[in-house]
């Protein structure tokens, strides 16, 4: 049990110390540190959906959701003590001894690195679901055409274009609705087979 | 003192309430209640301590907690605005942990579920388009976006590993630079002191 929560405790801290560039960026560390030890794909990919949906950052919303689902209240707190941690060290030690070494050069010229870094992991957030979605089948390190057209999902296409439209045509649009919105195109095109 | 800290916590805990889906909404929640409705910070210290919390790790709130309950009321804040900022999705993401499982065994929820990753892949294109567009066009910062592109996405390496490498690389071209720029400038010296 202890062995659970210092594991719990340590991943998260871990995502906590290389979060950078907020939000989405953070996508793929994520994953690739709790997929599929703690929970599966899809249950990540519809974590990242009701994140949007609830308040908090999603690095937080995870490790309680996870501390959660692995060890009760006590693994809850254990994983959000650990992605809060070091961010909580470092910004208190720029409080505590002023923040001259953000205006190092070295460390300038570190982050000069990580901006488009960040940029480009959100990058692979949104190419890894998009993929994952549409082409399920398909493994990028080992691409053939094949796979490409052998699961090709119609649906999540569709909910996809028609929802970057609105999103382009409403621009002012708070990102809530447009997930409400596909929520219920969701409903329609995978309810509606049904029905008929 | 006591009134601060339970002030502090009290002010953080309406912030990590209200702000949904992320950081800049908090940004404008975090300039009314600390600096319009407590005094305690003025406009100018909030933009100085959001690009801080914007470049180190962890998420926005939790790095502005940390500095400004330490600003107010020193470790004890630092804490209790933390601790404030953090609960309200801690309590809400635990409770909704235990039904999101039962919730996505039924089939409607499901459906729901299945519409809204494919949105939630129009708002991650959109960020990243829109981040993308801001990256310097220069063919160091394209370079680190693509590689980070490509070993994480295609080859699936360790993102914590890639983002040292790409800190790394970042000192190594500020150096290079650098040293390039001193040459420059030697250079235009050299010639300078010839037309003598």
């Amino acid at each position: 049990m202890i062995v659970n929560l210092l594991e719990l405790f340590w991943a998260f801290f871990k995502i906590g110390a290389f979060t950078f560039g907020g939000g989405y960026a953070m996508i793929p560390l994520m994953e690739q540190a709790v997929v599929p030890k703690y929970i599966s794909y899809e249950l990540f990919t519809d974590m990242i959906a009701i994140s949007e949906s609830t308040p908090g950052p999603f690095a937080i919303n995870m490790a309680t959701f996870i501390g959660t689902e692995e060890s009760g209240i006590i693994g809850a707190f254990f994983a959000t003590l650990g992605v809060v941690l070091p961010s909580f060290i470092i910004i208190l030690l720029i409080a505590i001894l002023g923040a001259n070494f953000l205006k190092n050069k070295h460390v300038k010229a570190a982050f000069y690195a990580l901006r488009p870094a960040a940029v480009g992991l959100i990058i692979v957030a949104v190419t890894s679901l998009f993929f994952k979605l549409v082409f399920p089948g398909l493994e990028l390190k080992n691409f053939s055409f094949k796979e490409l057209t052998q699961d090709f999902q119609l649906i999540p296409l569709i909910i996809i274009l028609i929802v970057f439209a609105i999103s382009k045509i409403f621009k002012k649009l708070n990102p809530i609705y447009l997930i409400l919105i596909s929520g219920v195109l969701g409903l329609i095109f995978y309810g509606l087979p049904h029905i008929v | 003192m006591k009134k601060k800290l339970l002030d502090l916590f009290l002010t953080f805990f309406k912030i990590g309430a209200f702000t949904f889906g992320g950081g800049y909404a908090m940004i404008a929640l975090l300039e009314e209640e600390v600096v319009t409705n407590k005094g305690w910070l003025t406009s100018e210290e909030i933009l100085d301590i959001i690009a801080i919390a914007e470049t180190t790790p962890g998420p926005l709130s939790v790095n502005a907690s940390t500095y400004i309950g330490y600003k107010v009321g020193g470790i004890g804040g630092s804490i209790l605005a933390t601790l404030g900022v953090v609960l309200p999705s801690f309590v809400i993401i635990s409770i909704l942990s235990v039904f999101i499982i039962k919730f996505k065994e039924n089939k409607v929820v499901e459906m729901i579920f299945k519409g809204v990753r494919s949105g939630i892949i129009v708002l991650i294109f959109n960020a990243a388009f829109r981040l993308t567009k801001k990256v310097p066009k220069e063919i160091f910062t394209y370079f680190i976006l693509i590689l980070i592109i490509v070993t994480t996405l295609i080859f699936n390496i360790n993102v914590i590993l890639m983002l040292i490498i790409s800190a790394c690389l970042g000192i190594l071209y500020g150096l290079i630079i650098m040293n390039k720029k001193i040459a420059d400038e030697e250079n235009i010296e050299e010639a300078t002191c010839d037309d003598r």
